[in-house]
Parts: structure tokens; sequence; C-alpha cells
């Protein structure tokens, strides 16, 4: 049998949910594989941040959707998980003797691959969501895991009070041991949330996944069951505190806020540092070209971008072509999407090779909205068009392409 | 033809010479060009796309830049079990000159010898076009040619280093090669002149290197290419595409200008010939709020606060507030301060312009700013 290096941490990367809150943005696509930040794809983060904290094996586990997903992560050469004895490696669920069943939870998608962490005699097993963006050294986690001599250690971040019944929420000891965990509380007690990054001592995980797996009454869910059967049984579980920025992109609104986010020099996410940037494939494109009608003002734009409109406070991805007297405030444009000439796109999320034919309107400004409850970022799905002079509302969300007037 | 059947060899270093102040450091083909290139990437990139899955770089000086640049070849799908990307080094196989080509290529002859292909293409390094070679050789095929070169029709660009004028028969066999004619070379009037690549079989290859060395034949173009014809049929292919060659500062300069027009950017980034690079992990340009860019060329990476026209700034490059850059070329990670201005001017990586510089050349006379010099 080859032997495999031992490996002091593997990383497990959940990237198998849907994402059913990104509504038509994930109808092809996983999650994970969802553009963001005018190049990358939000794997990008977690996979970067293995690398740079020196985690060089962990696995991408994979349900929902993974042909984007399994061939973005490739060789996983980008992120240099590409090594004889270690890297990245995508894990589905797959046919065993005794039947074959989908990944049923978290905890059920590490469980059902126990043999592949095993191989690697780890002693810390890392796991990881395929949705937030944020840039952390998880090395300093597993730093202060091992000298609280701890069985788990979950990242914690201060959020605002108002927000934090939205989150699950770790009230703590004055050593950081977590003695109660509280799941979206009407009520919160501290507003130290849960950021869903966990370290586990893989000799307890192991223990406990067995267990889970044989209770019929669980959901197999790290949340929900593992976690909670853990802190019952006197486990030493402590929370870690994460200072920096970190969203979870789960929502259109959030994946918004995000992209906007990098246009804010006031946000504390630089993604070109030197020692812990963010990687990611590059497109095989020629540098973006800005003509001479051309207005651009705080934006993002990547590669193959060929701009002749107005660009005012948003993101554009490789390959992407503003036509002359459009305009594009405020939004996300993803890769290969055309803005043909006199289309007004504001306040909007314009899918990957999608057209916006001339003289259409997407999205509105919230100050052009009498009722503000009517007001949301408006959203094309990939490879739609949306037909000239035609007119997409704030707010609405369209999974097939809209007729315009042309004759 | 299978392009997995021909032997890619690129000579980095010829013409060299014809740009003294971008190849001070580097090789004429590792010179950077349009904004996120090097001269090689499309040499490189025409013969991936054809097919090609062996490719020698046969240098002779000045190649740390190079070798940099093609690393393992990951970036041209060259790094392979079978073939892929070879660095030929001189001084590797005991030959002791390396002033001509003819000494650099018998130096590399046993890499020649090894490889299985049984064809090869000849190309320089410093040629900026998107050409399909496949067309190139199906005429060699048709014609029954022994050597097809190719060639171009117009005036010859300035500095172009002795070329080679020829001219053909109704189905393009070359009837008579001359080197540096008067009357042509003076890029006044248009002509049929060789360019790049040259194409045959590998047998012929050695075979006439053979004889070349032991005859002291050693000038590549004067003792074989402008005899050739004489010898065995030789055609030429004519590309039609676009074209350019960097042969002078000025002609480069406005090679990397020419990317402004619409009808070049379709014909050099046609999406079926993709041209490849070696890229970084740059982030997105990011353009400030009061900064202005009209008709010109961004990479990734930028930062632009400022105001920039008609020019060419390639990845990692700071433009400051209110500072103007006119009709520039700016390689990677210079940063020009604010209150800058530059007109007709051309900085190398690296180079720092402080706040409130001003530097103005003239549009036949760029100034240059060798790499990372500060002013």
């Amino acid at each position: 049998m080859q032997n495999y290096p031992k490996q002091e941490v593997v990383a497990m990367l959940l990237a198998g949910g849907q994402g059913s809150r990104l509504g038509v943005l994930t109808n092809n696509i996983a999650k994970p594989a969802v553009p963001f930040g005018g190049k990358y794809r939000i794997i990008d983060f977690p996979l970067s941040n293995c690398v740079n904290s020196g985690i060089n094996q962990v696995g991408v586990l994979t349900q929902y959707q993974p042909l984007v997903l399994n061939e973005y992560i490739g060789t996983g050469q980008p992120w240099d998980l590409d090594g004889t004895f270690e890297g990245v490696n995508c894990l589905s669920p797959y046919q065993q003797i005794k039947g074959a069943t989908w990944y049923s939870g978290t905890a059920n998608a590490i469980f059902q691959n126990i043999n592949y962490i095993d191989r690697y005699r780890p002693e810390y097993v890392v796991i990881l969501s395929g949705d937030h963006i944020y840039k952390m050294d998880y090395s300093k986690m597993i730093a202060e895991h091992k000298k609280n001599k701890a069985d788990c250690t979950i990242a914690s971040i201060d959020v605002p009070l108002s927000e934090a019944s939205r989150f699950g929420i770790l009230n703590t000891n004055a050593d950081g041991s977590i003695y109660e965990f509280d799941e979206k509380p009407a009520v919160p007690k501290s507003t130290n949330a849960s950021m869903g990054i966990y370290v586990f001592t893989w000799s307890k995980l192991r223990k406990y996944l067995i267990e889970d797996d044989a209770r019929e009454d669980s959901s197999h869910d790290f949340g929900k069951d593992v976690l909670p059967t853990m802190l019952e049984a006197g486990e030493r579980m402590f929370s870690y505190r994460f200072e920096g920025y970190w969203k979870d992109v789960g929502t259109i609104d959030s994946l918004w806020e995000a992209n906007m986010d990098l246009l804010d020099p006031n946000v504390p996410l630089d993604l070109s540092g030197e020692t812990d940037k963010i990687y990611s494939r590059n497109p095989v494109m020629p540098p973006q070209y800005v003509s001479s009608t051309a207005k651009i003002q705080n934006s993002l734009v990547a590669d193959g971008c060929d701009i002749s409109g107005e660009v005012e406070f948003s993101v554009l991805f490789a390959g992407v072509t503003v036509g002359v007297g459009a305009v594009v405030e405020d939004s996300i444009i993803m890769p290969g999407a055309v803005i043909e000439d006199n289309a007004v796109v504001q306040y909007a999320i314009v899918g990957e090779n999608a057209c916006i034919k001339s003289g259409a309107v997407v999205g509105k400004r919230p100050e052009d909205v009498e009722n503000k409850d009517e007001w949301g970022v408006a959203v094309v799905g990939g490879n739609l068009t949306v037909g000239e002079n035609a007119v997409v509302a704030a707010k609405e969300m369209i999974y097939e392409s809209v007729e315009g007037d042309s004759k | 033809m299978k392009g997995t059947n021909i032997l890619g060899l690129i000579f980095p270093n010829i013409n060299d010479i014809c740009i003294p102040e971008l190849t001070a450091e580097r090789a004429i083909a590792s010179v950077p060009f349009g904004g996120k290139y090097r001269l090689i990437d499309f040499t490189i990139s025409n013969m991936v796309n054809a097919g090609i899955a062996n490719v020698g770089i046969v240098a002779e000086k000045k190649f740390a830049s190079l070798m940099d640049h093609l690393g393992s070849g990951k970036a041209w799908d060259l790094s392979k079990r079978r073939g892929g990307l070879t660095i030929l080094s001189p001084y590797s196989h005991g030959a002791e000159n390396f002033n001509t080509t003819m000494e650099c290529l018998y130096n590399v002859k046993g890499f020649i010898e090894d490889a299985g292909e049984e064809y090869v293409l000849l190309t320089t390094g410093n040629t900026v076009f998107n050409c399909d070679y496949g067309q190139m050789i199906s005429q060699h095929l048709e014609t029954g040619a022994d050597i097809t070169v190719m060639y171009v029709h117009g005036k010859i660009p300035k500095g172009f280093y002795s070329p080679l004028v020829i001219k053909t028969d109704t189905d393009n066999k070359i009837t008579d090669i001359v080197m540096s004619p008067k009357i042509e070379n003076s890029g006044e009037v248009a002509c049929d002149y060789i360019c790049s690549t040259a194409f045959m079989k590998k047998s012929l290859l050695l075979d006439t290197l053979d004889d070349c060395i032991s005859r002291n034949n050693l000038d590549f173009r004067r003792n074989w290419i402008l005899e050739s014809y004489r010898k065995c049929n030789v055609y030429g292919y004519e590309f039609t595409g676009y074209i350019s060659s960097a042969t002078s500062l000025d002609t480069y300069f406005k090679a990397n200008m020419s990317l402004m027009d619409p009808k070049v950017r379709a014909d050099l980034f046609n999406e079926d010939r993709p041209i490849f690079t070696k890229v970084r992990d740059d982030m997105p340009s990011k353009y400030g709020l009061g900064s202005s860019v009209k008709n010109s060329l961004i990479a990734q990476g930028c930062v632009i606060e400022g105001e920039v026209v008609n020019s060419i700034i390639s990845k990692g490059v700071y433009i400051g507030k209110d500072a103007k850059i006119e009709n520039c070329i700016i390689m990677q990670d210079t940063k020009i301060g604010s209150n800058a201005r530059l007109n007709y001017v051309i900085c190398d990586k690296d180079v720092v312009i402080k706040n409130d510089r001003a530097l103005m050349g003239y549009e036949t006379y760029p100034i240059y700013i060798g790499k990372a010099n500060t002013v």
C-alpha cells in the first residue's frame, strides 16, 4: 500500500451545498464556484488561506452541481496544491459495499471520508466552508487549539447585536472555553458568532463521527448534532476570536455587498498581499481596453474587458463588454457578459455570458424607487438575454431570457 | 500533418541588436509587450495552437529573464512528459563559439537529433502575430517544397536587420533572394521580404548544418538561406494577417500603440488561437474616484488615480492623483507619482517617477527610462 506522508493538519472544505438563497446564480454551479471580486471564485478564498497557512492537504467535499467546481479546482496547480504526495482532492459521495448514500449532512460528509483523512494520520482536522470571503491564517488558530489542549476550537467573530440572532452564538467562560451554543437565539447573550470554521483533534472527531452516524435521531450536522454532543460529554471546546474582514456570501445581498466592499478603501481586505494573496485560475485574455468614450470611476476591472460606456462603483469580471452610452452603476458583471450600447444596469448582478441588449434597463437606484420594500438588487442569470429596451425591475431575479421590442 | 510531428525551435536572441535599450539585460524575445505579454508569447502560442508539443529555445545570452518568464512551460501547456519546453543553454555540449545562429544550432544538434519529430519549424522570437501555421505547413506539403519560408508583402520596417527580399513565380516558388537591397531597404517601396519562420524536414536541417559547419559557412542568412533556392525547392508562404516585428524602439512603440485598433486586437487575440502568457495573481485593476482613462490598454493589478490617454499600462502599475500619462508605454510595477506629466515615454519595469516630474519625448523619438530607475 502506498504510504502517504504524515500530515499534521488536513483541511476538509465543505463545498457540496446548493446555496439555494443565491437563486439563479447557483442553478448550474455549486455556491463555492460562484464568481467573486472580478476574477476569483468564492472557493479561492479558503483554498488560498489553506496554502498561506501551510496546510497542503485539502479535501473538497462536492455534491451539488460539481462540474464547474471540479474543473476549476483541476489538479490544484493555481494554489500549488498539485504535489506528488499532497495537494487537493475533490471528494464526491460514492458507492460502497453497504450501498450508496448522498452526503446527508456536514458531519456525514466527513464521516464518509474517514478513510481519506486516515491516510495522512493527522493530529488535527480543519473544517471549512466554501461560502465565506475572508483572509485568515489558520495556523494561528491551530496554535491556540494546541495551547488550550482543546478537542475542538471554533473560530468566532464579533457581530453587531442587531444581527446576532442570525448566527450561532458561542457563550464562553473567561478563558475562552465554550459553555453553551445558542443557535440563532431570539435574545442573544453575546455577540460572539461562530464563523463555521472548526479545528478538531482528529482522534476525538473520528470517534464522535462514528457515534453520530449510528444515531438515528441525528441529522448528521456539525452545528446541530456533533458539536452539542461533544459539549455535553464535557470535551474541551474553545472559541478562537478572529479579527479582520469576514463575510458569509450566502445571499444575493451579502454577495453584492462583499463585492462592493472591495471598492471601499476602508474595508480591510487586500487580496494582493505578497505572503497571503488570494490565488485563482487566470483567464487567457488580453489586457482590458478602455476607449475614448469610456468613463470609469471607483471600479474593479479584469482582463479582456472592452469598455466604451460609463462604469461607476462596479466590479467587472474578465471579458465583459460595455457598449457606447451604456451605464453600469453599483453592479457586478460576471465573466463574458455583454452590456450593449445605451443599456442601463444599476444595482444588479449580471450572470456569466449574459447579454443586456441595447436600450434595456436592469435594476434601479434605491432613490428612484418609492416603496423601499420593493427595492433590491436585480439579478440576471447566466447565459440569459435581456432584449432590446426590455426592463428588469429592481429586486427581480430572472431565470429566463426577457424578450425585447426589436422587430 | 499533425503538429506532434514538428519540432519547434525559437531563436530568442536573433535581432537583440535592433533595440539595444530594451535588450540591455534581456533577450529581445523576453521584451515586454502589450501590457502583459513578452514578445516570445506570440511565437510559442502560434506553435502550441498548431499542435506543436516539443519546443526548444536556442538561448545564446542574456536569457535569465526569459527563463524566469518561461519557467516549466506550464502557461503554454508545454510542461509535458514527452517533449514540452526545453531551454537549450549555450556551453552545454562542448561547442565553443556562439557568435552566429549556425554555431548555436550546431551546439544543440544533439537535441535536434534526439527529437522524434520529422519536421522542424525555425522562428525568431520578436514577431507579434497570430498565425495559423497549419496553413503554411499544408502549402509546404502541397507544393512539395524542401523549405518553406514565411514572407510579408509591404514596406520593410525601420531597423529590420538584414532583410532578405525575395522574388517568387506564380505558385510561390522562390526564384531570387537578395539581402538588404538598397531601394527596398529604404522602407519606401513595398516588396516581399522573409519574416520570422522557416519550415523543413529535420534531416535537411541537420545535413545542411553539418555541411555549413564543415565549410566554415557560419552565417545562417548569407551562407544558407541566401543560397538555398539554387540548391533545392524553396517556397514562400505569404502571411497576410496583422504582423509587426519589434525592429527598433520606434517600431516597437508603434506596434504597442497599434493594439488600440479594434481590428488589430481582433486579429491578434483571436479566440480560436489564444495567446498564452505567464500570469501573476494580480487583482483586477482599480480605477479611483477622479481617474480618467481614454483609449488605453490596462493590464491587471493596476491602481489608477490619475489620467491616462493613448497608453499601454502593464500589470501592477500605480498612477498617482492628477498625474497625466499620454502616449506612453508603462511596464510592470512602475510607480508614477502624483501630478507627474509623461508624454511619449517608455518606462521599463520597476521605474519610479516621483511627484511633479515632467518628461516629454516625441512620436518618432519616445524617451526610454531604463529598468528600476528613479526620476
